[in-house]
């Protein structure tokens, strides 16, 4: 039974893989214009454009293009960008890890600390601290982000100069692996305080609506009713059984680790995923918008597979309803 | 006889007066090959892409250099802070309206003359430029030693435009737009625009252009359109009028690219479909003008048919505006470039005489520093300090100058239809790569076969007339095929790479010089420019040094003794 | 129902729809229209700048008092008629000095256009050719002339724009900012509306199919879903709106087809466990048809949710219209409280420390989504009564 809906799933998975990747390829070459055709440079003759195009492999017909995408995806040889010309795994590999400890950090404390502010919230009906959270949760997610990051940036990079004005580390470095540490701590605090700061409401929200709901339950009433301790039925009966819904939520974040955030990298000249691919977007840079959507692509389907194997294993219901089919 | 005797010695005064001041007019225009430097250890260029973050740190004192400031808010923010130094010269921008000469109503050359005579410029400078850019009536570069005298001049008559359209059959309706002489009044026409990803001022730029033609009687619509598409469009002459601004080169064979009816074809530059026999025979002349007063006489005489027929309307030219901090000294600014140049490098030196680094902005990510891929703008901000090519470019006036080769010639050789152009140079001696080995014209041969071996898309029009090239000692012979003046600069402006450094590259395209492991091709970039890469840190900066073996760090140093 | 009018959020949003709707019309101008200097305070700001400035005047010049700071622009046009043997000057005389501003002979009519920001204009009075051409024609407070000299008649308009206009100020090029945002809201709500009315119902119906009939009917569907999340949306718009052009509708239906999915799996959820309840198995065995099942009583069980999700959904439709419209994705000609804040950020408001400019978009939108925010609230709490009591404005 349960391999039954497993290799169901992993089918499924790959299905959807298959069509984002055909979906990709169409997408830009219904795009109009390409990589060559928007250079306007009168020392770039048609015979040079010519000659760039067959490099880049655009004279090919469109079926053996396709099938060249193909092969170099499932192979995870992505190639030359057309833009800079280098390796665009080369390029993705740099740009990987600042992305990643800015997003992870931001996700980190602003799901923390939303499902914290939303779980205080949900205990302290009707008092101060349930407006108060309500009220400032909802502000925050209000907030346009650019605007919030660059009045951080003026105020605290430039008004009061405590933090740094760009980039990831200082220039140039300090040596020493503590000191060198500490500095990229220190260009990453604004950036990651402006995202928390614009994330958090939305968990806090979403956490005390779905802790409201589960205090209110009947097994809750009967947990009180055998005599638990208050924070027994809380953490130990409650709490649980809102886990499923955020880890879910946790695990479909994971994709958006990764494809960065491109107003923040603008706003603090972040060398990012997030303006990779925006730059390969615009610049019809095709191996390096390919590669980069289908590592998305590719996490997002690997993720959602996961989220649903937790969901099942932790909620029943979910399999057996999913087997009656 | 008395008279003259008591006048002698007041002429003579005179004569000394004019004298003194003739050399101290020499003096303030120093001697360029007698240029020391550099002086400076280390150069920064510190990658930012947010514009406001530049700002602030130029005037936290973090940056040292900007280049062309483009925004008027910026410009006068900065030009009031007291520690930092401005610069403005004219640049190679313009901005034009195209028009589609092959269709209805632009393929009358009186309505192209009136839509150029129609358009209020000095509104269009004051109001979204602040009047940082210049009215332009040319179709080179004001700044470009081959453009017009009166290149500069705004045009604008709109009573002047209405004249031509009366003599032209036209009339208005009483919604004030054009009615054709046949009685038909003219279709609305759609003014194509980029978006403002690229230029936020281009929308605004593209209404006004429109307001002005309306005032006129053109019934004109703004169309913003992505880019490509735009370009795919123009590409097809599938528009009426559309608005494009780019940057363009000091030379004026360009102008073939952009007006001769060969190159009005799929791919071709010819957007505005200009097909006139006159123009294309002044813009063969040229083309293939054999030496520099040929190429004189016909690109005046280009830029007369242009000036008449007007294919395509000019419309400003923005000026260039840097900024220095005023901690340094030896800062190099005339009135053809601003302070940001290779001299100001070069020569630059810190005022207290504290050792300190200088940082240069660098707006955007380079992304790669292989010379044979590298195609931005921001690449080549770095590898144009790490690479010289044979000729220079004299900062006062625009024209080549000594850089590798210390002199040259150009000469038409053969007879008849075999008639070839013929460059000479002769390059410096003493001259050496920055890791220590001497530079030969052996090296300058190398640099060109490579080239053109590979097909290198960057250089291949630069290139692909070449014959041959044989270095004889310091002389180096390159033959091209066919007769071009403009042979000289297509080849004069090539980076020179060490001939060693070539032999071993295997792969041109996949070579990563800063890779340490030299797959596809020997580690480092070897130059004979003032710097060198110490470390690039993708994303953050690319730390250059001095280069030691730099050419002019053998003049003498300014304040020993000498002269 | 009293009581949802009577909810500050409410009755704010039926204020701010009356706005869009009258303001318009009650405002003198056309947005585009310039009204004074660029990056003009508003006029409640600053009193030692001055405000706009206009005189009049015939051949016999002019002579006025300044006691505030220098104006931001200084344009004189207009027509003068002399003879044509005379030299005709037009000099500016300030507390410190003159310069003469024009010097014309030859014609026996001149039409006058001069501005300081003109670079001609700078280098011909030795002024500096970087920064305020106007700034240095008025060096300090006292009594100013302008004087004709050789002049027959003459009819000129001496427009001197100042630091201060306006409730709002200006922008980066002379507009009204209250103009713009009394205009600009309309933008937003109704892209944020109707982004998230298209979305809703599409999520809707995808979830009912999948939900009801079932089988591979929902198979495609979810596997649709899961194919739209994971294309990263940020690049598609770009490639869309390439594609499709700009414009309000196809921003509108560009933002629907990614706010679909997360409607389309609850509505399927609730179906599915409806789906069982004993009523539609008593429903089913009377003989009731499926589309009857569906429009008279799965879509009334939905309605609740879907209200909820429609007034959530908003204030994400209105940020990701913010959004693109700072990235510059979205069409330069529709006014949008997005669209301002990308025109300030890129003209470089923040530099200028322009607040006006920005403060009234941002706190704007920030509004906007809390209203939409309490009253998807609201209707939350309406559904589910457990989550009420936690405040309410």
């Amino acid at each position: 039974m349960k391999r039954r809906w497993l290799t169901g799933r992993i089918l499924s998975s790959l299905g959807v893989l298959a069509a984002v990747l055909v979906l990709n390829f169409l997408l830009f070459r219904i795009m109009p214009g390409d990589p060559v055709s928007t250079i306007i440079d009168p020392n770039f003759s048609p015979e040079a454009k010519a000659h760039l195009r067959a490099l880049y492999g655009l004279d090919k017909p469109l079926v053996q293009q396709f099938f060249i995408y193909i092969r170099q995806m499932l192979t995870f040889r992505f190639g030359l960008s057309f833009l800079s010309g280098k390796p665009v795994w080369d390029e993705l590999l740099s740009r990987l890890p600042g992305t990643l400890a800015l997003m992870a950090s931001s996700m980190v404390f602003s799901s923390v600390l939303g499902i914290w502010l939303g779980v205080k919230a949900a205990l302290n009906r009707g008092k101060f601290i349930e407006r108060l959270v309500l009220r400032a949760g909802a502000i925050t997610a209000s907030f346009p982000g650019f605007f919030v990051q660059l009045v951080l940036l003026m105020l605290f990079a430039r008004e009061f100069p405590l933090f740094p004005l760009r980039g990831s580390v200082s220039v140039p470095p300090p040596d020493g692996g503590l000191t060198l540490t500490l500095d990229y701590v220190w260009h990453l605090a604004l950036p990651v305080f402006s995202l928390t700061l614009m994330g958090f409401g939305g968990w806090a929200l979403y956490v005390r609506n779905l802790m409201v709901r589960a205090l209110g339950e009947d097994f809750v009433l009967m947990a009180r009713a055998r005599g638990l301790s208050e924070s027994r039925v809380v953490y130990g009966h409650a709490f649980r059984t809102i886990l499923p819904p955020i880890l879910t939520i946790l695990l479909m974040s994971v994709p958006g680790l990764v494809s960065g955030a491109v107003i923040t990298e603008s706003v603090f000249s972040l060398h990012g995923v997030g303006t990779f691919l925006l730059e390969a977007v615009s610049g019809h840079d095709y191996p390096a918008a390919g590669a980069a959507f289908y590592l998305l692509a590719l996490m997002t389907v690997v993720s959602n597979f996961f989220a649903d194997l937790v969901y099942g294993m932790v909620d029943p219901r979910v399999r057996i309803e999913g087997e009656n089919r | 006889m008395r008279q003259a005797k008591r006048l002698l010695p007041f002429a003579c005064l005179l004569l000394c007066a004019v004298l003194a001041a003739s050399a101290a007019c020499a003096a303030a225009r120093f001697d360029l090959q007698k240029v020391y430097g550099p002086r400076i250890e280390r150069l920064c260029m510190v990658i930012i892409t947010n514009p406001d973050a530049q700002v602030l740190a130029a005037e936290n004192g973090d940056l040292d250099i900007i280049s062309d400031i483009t925004r008027p808010s910026d410009i006068d923010r900065l030009s009031s802070d007291p520690k930092l130094s401005m610069s403005l010269a004219r640049g190679f921008h313009a901005f034009f309206l195209l028009l589609n000469n092959k269709t209805a109503p632009w393929n009358d050359k009186n309505l192209r003359k009136a839509a150029a005579l129609a358009i209020d410029r000095n509104n269009i400078v004051r109001t979204i430029f602040s009047g940082y850019c210049e009215p332009i009536n040319s179709w080179l570069p004001p700044v470009s030693p081959w453009a017009m005298a009166d290149s500069a001049k705004n045009i604008y008559d709109p009573a002047e435009a209405r004249a031509l359209l009366k003599k032209a059959g036209y009339t208005w309706n009483l919604a004030g737009m054009l009615v054709r002489p046949n009685g038909q009044p003219l279709p609305k026409m759609k003014l194509l625009a980029p978006l403002a990803s690229v230029a936020p001022t281009t929308a605004e730029l593209a209404e006004q252009t429109a307001d002005s033609l309306r005032a006129v009687g053109f019934p004109v619509d703004v169309d913003p359109l992505d880019f490509s598409a735009m370009i795919a469009k123009l590409d097809r002459k599938d528009y009426s009028l559309a608005v494009l601004a780019w940057s363009m080169g000091r030379n004026p064979d360009s102008l073939y690219s952009f007006y001769h009816s060969a190159m009005d074809v799929a791919g071709g530059y010819n957007m505005t479909g200009t097909r006139d026999k006159k123009l294309d025979a002044a813009l063969l002349r040229l083309r293939y003008a054999r030496d520099r007063q040929a190429a004189q006489k016909a690109s005046a005489e280009c830029q007369k048919l242009l000036a008449d027929l007007v294919p395509s309307v000019p419309i400003y030219s923005r000026f260039s505006v840097s900024v220095i901090s005023k901690r340094w000294k030896n800062v190099l600014t005339t009135d053809k470039t601003t302070a940001d140049n290779m001299w100001t490098l070069i020569m630059a030196e810190p005022r207290d005489g504290k050792k300190r680094r200088l940082n240069m902005v660098l707006a955007d990510e380079p992304r790669s520093l292989n010379p044979f891929a590298a195609s931005s703008a921001y690449s080549w901000q770095v590898l144009g300090m790490i690479y010289e090519s044979l000729l220079g470019t004299d900062p006062f006036t625009l024209e080549d100058m000594p850089a590798l080769a210390a002199s040259w010639s150009v000469r038409t050789a053969g007879a008849g239809s075999g008639e070839h152009t013929e460059l000479v140079f002769k390059i410096r001696r003493g001259l050496k790569w920055n890791d220590g080995s001497p530079l030969t014209a052996d090296d300058v041969k190398a640099t060109i076969e490579f080239l053109k071996k590979n097909s290198v898309p960057r250089f291949f029009d630069s290139v692909k007339s070449v014959r041959s090239v044989s270095a004889n000692g310091d002389v180096l012979t390159v033959r091209m095929d066919g007769v071009s003046y403009w042979y000289l600069d297509n080849i004069g402006g090539l980076p020179c790479f060490p001939s060693k450094v070539l032999a071993k590259i295997s792969d041109w395209q996949n070579w990563n010089p800063l890779d340490k492991s030299a797959r596809y091709g020997p580690s480092g970039l070897v130059g004979c420019g003032p710097f060198m890469v110490e470390e690039y840190r993708p994303g953050e900066y690319v730390m250059m040094k001095k280069n030691p073996f730099y050419r002019m760090l053998s003049n003498p140093r300014p304040g020993s003794a000498a002269k | 129902m009293s009581s949802f009018l009577k909810r500050k959020s409410v009755i704010a949003f039926i204020v701010i729809c009356l706005a869009a709707i009258f303001a318009p019309l009650l405002l003198p101008g056309e947005p585009s229209r310039v009204v004074g200097a660029p990056f003009a305070r508003p006029l409640w700001w600053n009193l030692r700048l001055p405000a706009n400035e206009e005189f009049y005047c015939d051949e016999r010049g002019l002579a006025f008092d300044w006691d505030k700071l220098p104006p931001s622009v200084f344009t004189l046009t207009g027509r003068v008629t002399a003879d044509p043997e005379e030299t005709v000057e037009v000099v500016w005389v300030t507390p410190k000095n003159e310069f003469t501003l024009a010097t014309l002979s030859g014609q026996s009519e001149y039409w006058l256009n001069l501005d300081a920001r003109d670079m001609l204009f700078k280098q011909k009075l030795g002024l500096p050719l970087i920064g305020s051409g106007a700034s240095r024609l008025f060096p300090s407070q006292g009594s100013y002339q302008l004087r004709l000299d050789g002049v027959d008649s003459a009819n000129l308009e001496l427009s001197l724009p100042g630091g201060r206009t306006g409730l709002l100020g200006t922008d980066q090029r002379g507009r009204d900012v209250f103009t713009l945002l009394m205009y600009g809201i309309r933008t937003s709500l109704i892209v944020g509306i109707s982004a998230t009315v298209i979305a809703c119902v599409l999520g809707l119906a995808f979830g009912l199919a999948a939900g009801y009939i079932g089988g591979l009917t929902d198979a495609l569907i979810m596997r649709a879903v899961d194919v739209l999340l994971s294309i990263p949306t940020l690049p598609i718009l770009m490639v869309l709106a390439g594609i499709w052009g700009k414009g309000l509708w196809q921003l509108v239906f560009i933002l629907s087809i990614f706010s679909w999915m997360g409607t389309a799996r609850s509505v399927r959820s609730l179906v599915l466990t409806v789906r069982e309840s004993p009523w539609v198995e008593g429903l089913k065995a009377l003989g009731a048809k499926r589309s009857y099942i569906l429009w008279r009583h799965l879509v009334p069980e939905t309605a609740p949710i879907m209200l909820a999700n429609l007034a959530l959904g908003v204030p994400g439709a209105i940020l990701s219209e913010a959004g693109l419209a700072f990235l510059g994705l979205s069409d330069p000609r529709l006014i949008s409280w997005g669209r301002m804040l990308h025109e300030a950020q890129s003209f470089g408001a923040f530099t200028e420390g322009a607040w006006w400019l920005l403060l009234p978009p941002g706190l704007g939108i920030v509004i906007l989504c809390l209203i939409f925010l309490d009253m998807g609230r609201w209707l939350e709490e309406k559904i589910d009564p457990r989550l009420g009591g936690g405040g309410d404005d």
